[in-house]
């Protein structure tokens, strides 16, 4: 198991860097590029822009650029005797720049006709790869640090919505699988289809206006009392707060896995080892929880991986509609910025979080069904 | 036997005629009393929202995007409007028509660009196997290494969506998964026997693809259509409320429903209409694949 989980997680890696490339070609394309709006500053005069040009590179070529955001550029040109410019330089990075005139424009010399250059600064950022993802434009601090005080929110509604859909989808899938055909099987499965068809945020709105704004027994979206203060009072102290959230994530959760265990467990029934286990004389009871039920669970293992990754990436809908503080709301709002460092961390997040769900889904498929080996 | 032969037939010899899967298929989607209403459904909305322009302009005789600040948030049914009107006073009845045609525009196109993207990669990928499979295998992994909804969001931050655009990026982005279904389909039909024998008659790879793949994908690839048209009707409108979907004065299920919630008190009759449309609409295409899947499944044959 240990060789799998590694020769998994080393198949893992060019994905990622495919992931990276894919996303940082998205950004390249936006307008003025990733470093043109770095560079966006009204204050600015234009030869100071264009100087800024050089020091970020953004005349490179592409490739240059993506290993730049990649690895960082200290490796990249740097400073041997500690005068604050650079003296050595890798081969495909430039060592000088012009010099340029007020207007930007680069300065030549009379006399030779040859552009004037000067030195430039040593690289100073670290890369995606060292967890250096620049500073937020909003925010003006570490696009790290930004996502990582939102991880702690969306855990907590990711956790608790996965927990209660799974328990409570498998039942009902359970339920309606003995119950095949009556009343309860009928309702649950319009029951799950209905859940399906109504938009998430509608349904997390209506709620919200019924209990909420009608009622007024629940709390109008957030997190805790305290908006100001990013620390919340312990999680049994606000519990009113995730009620509402949890039930439009659970809902459609149950509406999935109730479904598809319902269908598993009418599969394995079906099969010859639980009739022989009638024809011993178990009780029924017996033969739906022990012979039924635990094989009936295998399949199920498929749907870990998307739940997985939905319950560390978070869902950017819910968590728009109870304002939770958390990974989703954060890439929203940030498309709404156009801060692109904060969007691209998260992207990288969730393509990580994507690729772990899925790995963690093959392993628990291992340790649920004796039947498969990955040695 | 003609049609109007077996139609003669007593029930009882009917049974013992051989019928084709499709026929048996279509039969049995006659009989389903449930898909058949929902059928019926989608295609009188859908003839509604094509004709959505004519029916406000000629019938109606009223502007979708006309604001009338003198009848804002009247009641359905008063005022000659017959669904209300909205915050600035523009017809609801006449919006929703038009943004019946938006939304249901984007979840068919979107869903048949990226279902014919999916099935043409799909069966190139399960038949010719090897550099094709591995590359478009590449593509896919990577595709689905960053989830569906952040990629959209991500695109959202380089260009404004527009109906257009949404069907396009929706069509690029989304056929992983009917890829998936039809290389796995692909791959098991090119082993068998009849394929074999296709081949050796001295068939070309078109002519097997064409005649002896595409027509066994038929059945899998509507019920994928139907499940895909809903998906993007529920997502056309979780993007809308996130303000990153079609932007309005542009109406759409979406966008309506979003805007109605801020206006929940004087004017309630905003929400229920758009959002019973859009659940109505993807409830009735569940049905709908459902129904194709049971009618197509020879295991559930009556």
């Amino acid at each position: 198991m240990t060789k799998y989980v590694i020769r998994r997680l080393l198949q893992a890696i060019p994905i990622f860097l495919c992931a990276t490339l894919l996303s940082y070609l998205l950004m390249a394309l936006a307008p003025g590029g990733p470093v043109e709006i770095l560079a966006f500053n009204n204050r600015m005069k234009p030869r100071e822009r264009e100087e800024l040009k050089y020091i970020l590179g953004i005349n490179d070529p592409l490739p240059v650029q993506y290993l730049r955001w990649l690895l960082g550029d200290d490796w990249m040109r740097w400073d041997n005797d500690g005068d604050g410019l650079a003296d050595s330089a890798v081969f495909f990075i430039d060592l000088y720049a012009p010099k340029l005139n007020d207007s930007g424009k680069p300065l030549i010399d009379d006399s030779s006709g040859e552009m004037i250059t000067r030195s430039l600064p040593p690289g100073t950022q670290r890369g995606i790869l060292r967890g250096d993802f620049g500073n937020s434009f909003y925010y003006k601090r570490s696009a790290m640090e930004v996502l990582v005080e939102r991880l702690p929110a969306t855990l907590e509604l990711g956790l608790t919505s996965f927990v209660v859909g799974i328990t409570l989808g498998l039942a009902v899938g359970i339920l309606s699988a003995v119950y095949h055909g009556r009343l309860f099987d009928q309702l649950s499965r319009i029951g799950a289809v209905i859940v399906n068809s109504i938009p998430n945020f509608g349904l997390g709105l209506l709620l919200l206006l019924f209990f909420g704004s009608l009622l007024k027994v629940l709390p109008l979206g957030g997190r805790c009392k305290t908006l100001l203060d990013p620390s919340c009072v312990p999680l049994p102290e606000r519990l009113e707060y995730l009620i509402l959230p949890t039930i439009v994530l659970a809902a459609g959760a149950v509406a999935g896995y109730s479904r598809f265990m319902r269908a598993s467990m009418l599969d394995v029934v079906s099969q010859d080892y639980i009739r022989t286990a009638r024809s011993k004389g178990l009780q029924e009871r017996r033969i739906w929880l022990r012979h039924g039920m635990r094989n009936a669970f295998i399949p199920i293992a498929t749907f870990l991986g998307p739940s997985i990754t939905f319950l560390l990436s978070g869902s950017a809908v819910t968590e728009q509609v109870f304002s939770w503080p958390g990974v989703g709301r954060l890439a929203v709002n940030s498309v709404i910025r156009r801060d692109y460092p904060v969007i691209m961390i998260v992207v990288i997040y969730a393509a990580i979080a994507t690729i772990l769900g899925y790995l963690m889904s093959d392993i628990l498929y291992g340790i649920i069904d004796p039947r498969i080996r990955y040695d | 036997m003609t049609n109007t032969d077996i139609a003669k037939l007593k029930p009882k010899e009917k049974a013992l005629v051989s019928q084709s899967l499709t026929r048996k298929a279509l039969l049995s989607i006659w009989r389903d009393k449930l898909t058949l209403v929902a059928l019926s459904f989608i295609l009188l909305l859908t003839a509604i929202a094509v004709m959505a322009p004519f029916i406000t302009d000629v019938i109606m005789r009223v502007d979708p995007n006309e604001p009338n600040t003198a009848d804002i948030f009247t009641p359905p049914l008063t005022k000659g409007y017959i669904l209300g009107a909205d915050d600035i006073g523009r017809d609801h009845l006449a919006r929703l028509l038009h943004a019946s045609g938006v939304s249901m525009g984007i979840g068919f196109f979107g869903a048949l660009f990226s279902l014919i993207n999916g099935l043409v990669l799909g069966m190139i990928s399960g038949y010719f196997g090897r550099i094709a499979d591995d590359l478009l295998n590449w593509i896919v992994t990577t595709l689905v290494s960053i989830p569906g909804l952040f990629l959209l969001i991500l695109i959202a931050s380089v260009l404004s969506f527009n109906a257009q655009s949404l069907i396009i990026t929706v069509g690029l982005i989304g056929w992983t998964g009917t890829y998936r279904l039809i290389r796995g389909q692909t791959f098991s039909i090119r082993s068998t026997d009849y394929v074999l024998a296709a081949k050796a008659l001295g068939a070309s790879p078109w002519r097997i693809i064409f005649q002896h793949i595409l027509p066994n994908l038929i059945s899998v690839t509507v019920v994928s259509l139907a499940l895909d048209i809903a998906g993007l009707i529920l997502a056309e409108s979780a993007l809308s409320y996130l303000g990153l979907g079609v932007q309005p004065p542009q109406a759409t299920w979406g966008n309506m429903l979003t805007k109605s919630f801020q206006y929940f008190r004087h004017g309630p009759h905003l929400i229920i209409f758009p959002i019973l449309l859009i659940s109505v609409t993807v409830l009735c295409f569940y049905i709908i694949g459902d129904g194709i899947r049971d009618a197509f499944d020879p295991t559930l044959q009556r």
